[in-house]
């Protein structure tokens, strides 16, 4: 009289499988739930008996005991309620079994016997597949959830009844939907390039940015279009992979979202507010929950007004920059998540804004800029590969109708082919290989940033005269890598050097202004 | 002999009559324990069965479901478990069921309530 079922649940952001026996003893009536259950899970048996009652069966009149295994294993959520079902239905011989496949069972129950979509599959399948690959007993409504999901075998179901009649062989399994064939939504930004006046070396640097994914800071004043060029930047980004969506997907799905599509269409662009706590921006809660960052996994992170950002929250970016990846320890668990982002800041040169500008006066005393550069001073400054000034245009500039710029369309092809032979060359590098030049580190860097002796000259003369760090060289070799990649050269060259430099606005000494 | 006990008395009887027919065998009737009362103890299969029976004379109104409480589930859980005992009865396996006669029409809900863990018998 002891029935086992397989089934899972996500405690926090991990995948467990959860073994749910189910026992049947003589004695008083009761029914009881062990193994740490949270109240979701408590609450399943009046679920349970309600749905078996209302498909048919008698609810066996004995002393139930329920036990969800590993039983130091918090469990939480409406994942069992169907395993339960199954095991009670077993254990008391209620119903015939002429097979029994080895299988997970997944799927809240309805009060009538119906099944309804559990949260958050894409991610538990995920994790569950990465260490068995076993066949799933769903809820028919979550299948889209999961239908992108490669070697994916499923039993889609939508009540008790049909699942006790194909156990019974009565039935065949119910057809899975069709697998629809996952296509990236091409991004369409508000802003195309070629509406942003002037800005021509801006416009380069998100180029830049875009085909190597290396972090920008956009300084100038109000209104020279700061946000608009960072606006302009989703587009330029390739299509992504399947295999990014999912990553990406997945985020969203365990911070809560609930998606149109089973898979995000196109590489989120997120921009938090500059009140945002560290909490909101790298991830936090009670149970960690993924933040800003993570949910920029594969995409872009804006952070506009970066000065006014918080010290604390803007320090905690520096480790999962560094890293691609976030580590949170809270109260109830702890968690890493994804956070490869290419990040573009943008900020003013001083707090009234105008240091710099052509017709207005900057208000702002000497003491204070410095103060206002410095809460983005250091290490964080450092993690940007480029700084650039976005000046205000000159009247003249700004009447006179430029020669058509280039569109984002012609920008973008640019970068995909840069993209490509980036992807090209690392495929030839050992398992420690990133994907784009800006992660590059250490040997990967001496080994794919082969840089021409003129070049080396180049580099040398520019650390004497501008006093670059170790850090600011490699940012420096990264970027000029990528330049070399945009325009299709095999090693790095002087010029590509010089150009780079030229995108480091910080690291050059402080124009005086006027 | 007071009108309401008589009442009572007479569905006993009737109920007595209508689970013998759907194959219970009734063991004990109106066992007296410290707990209380039970009004019918009968077997279905391997299981002991304790029924409480409600009566009402007229339809309408208060049903006499409404005259069964979570205190009086307790109480019946209680006597039930002190006839376990004393008949040595335990590793058994039991149900609790209400049979509800309301002017003459008989409900009957088996295994009307669980034992909750927090019950202390």
């Amino acid at each position: 009289m002891i029935a086992k079922v397989q089934s899972a649940c996500l405690v926090g952001m991990e995948a467990v499988p959860v073994c749910v026996e189910v026992s049947l003893a003589k004695g008083f009536p009761a029914f009881s739930i062990v193994g740490l259950p949270d109240a979701a899970v408590r609450e399943a048996r009046d679920r349970v008996v309600a749905a078996i009652r209302h498909t048919g069966f008698e609810f066996p009149a004995r002393k139930i005991t329920v036990n969800l295994a590993p039983a130091e294993q918090r469990k939480e959520g409406a994942y069992f309620d169907l395993a339960i079902a199954v095991g009670i239905l077993l254990a008391s011989e209620a119903i015939h079994i002429k097979r029994w496949p080895r299988a997970i069972w997944l799927g809240e129950l309805a009060l009538d016997g119906s099944l309804r979509p559990v949260r958050a599959l894409l991610p538990l399948v995920r994790g569950l597949m990465e260490k068995e690959e076993l066949p799933y007993v769903l809820p028919a409504e979550n299948w889209r959830h999961v239908s992108y999901v490669e070697h994916l075998q499923a039993y889609p179901f939508s009540n008790l009844r049909e699942i006790v009649e194909w156990l019974d062989q009565d039935h065949l399994a119910p057809k899975l939907g069709k697998r629809v064939a996952w296509k990236p939504k091409p991004i369409r930004s508000l802003v195309d390039m070629q509406d942003i006046k002037g800005q021509a070396q801006a416009k380069r640097a998100l180029e830049i940015a875009a085909a190597g994914n290396h972090n920008l800071l956009l300084v100038g004043p109000p209104g020279t279009g700061k946000s608009m060029l960072a606006q302009a930047l989703p587009a330029l980004l390739p299509d992504w992979t399947y295999e990014e969506a999912l990553e990406a997907t997945q985020i969203h799905v365990l911070a809560g979202a609930s998606l149109p599509h089973a898979l995000l269409a196109s590489r989120p662009f997120r921009s938090p507010h500059h009140t945002a706590s560290s909490a909101a921006l790298i991830g936090g809660g009670d149970l960690p929950m993924p933040g800003e960052i993570s949910l920029a996994h594969q995409g872009i992170l804006f952070l506009d007004e970066l000065p006014e950002f918080r010290r604390d929250a803007l320090e905690a970016l520096r480790q999962p920059l560094e890293e691609g990846r976030v580590h949170l320890q809270r109260v109830r668990g702890k968690a890493s998540f994804l956070s490869q982002f290419l990040l573009i800041a943008a900020m003013n040169p001083c707090p009234c804004g105008y240091r710099g500008h052509p017709r207005k006066e900057c208000i702002c005393s000497e003491y204070q800029v410095q103060r206002y550069r410095a809460k983005i001073s250091g290490p964080l400054v450092d993690r940007m590969d480029m700084h650039i000034e976005v000046p205000a245009l000159k009247v003249e500039e700004l009447l006179k109708i430029q020669n058509q710029p280039e569109s984002t369309q012609a920008v973008r092809m640019r970068v995909i082919q840069a993209r490509a032979r980036q992807i090209q060359r690392f495929a030839q590098g050992p398992d420690t290989t990133p994907v784009f030049n800006a992660h590059l580190r250490g040997d990967n860097l001496k080994r794919f940033c082969a840089l021409s002796s003129a070049a080396k000259e180049l580099l040398g003369a520019a650390v004497d005269r501008l006093g670059f760090s170790a850090r600011a060289l490699d940012k420096l070799c990264r970027v000029a890598r990528t330049i070399a990649d945009l325009s299709g050269a095999v090693n790095v060259e002087s010029a590509h050097i010089a150009e780079a430099i030229q995108m480091r606005a910080f690291d050059r000494p402080v124009r005086v202004s006027h | 002999m007071d009108p309401r006990h008589q009442l009572g008395e007479e569905g006993e009887i009737s109920a007595q009559a209508w689970l013998q027919k759907r194959r219970l065998r009734v063991m004990d009737r109106r066992y007296r324990t410290r707990y209380g009362e039970i009004d019918l103890i009968a077997r279905d299969g391997d299981t002991w069965v304790f029924v409480e029976v409600k009566t009402r004379s007229t339809a309408g109104g208060y049903t006499a479901l409404d005259a069964i409480t979570p205190a009086k589930c307790k109480r019946l859980a209680r006597a039930a478990y002190s006839y376990i005992r004393h008949k040595r009865l335990i590793g058994q396996s039991f149900r609790f069921d209400f049979l509800l006669i309301e002017a003459g029409r008989v409900e009957w809900i088996p295994n009307a309530f669980d034992i909750p863990e927090y019950w202390t018998l």
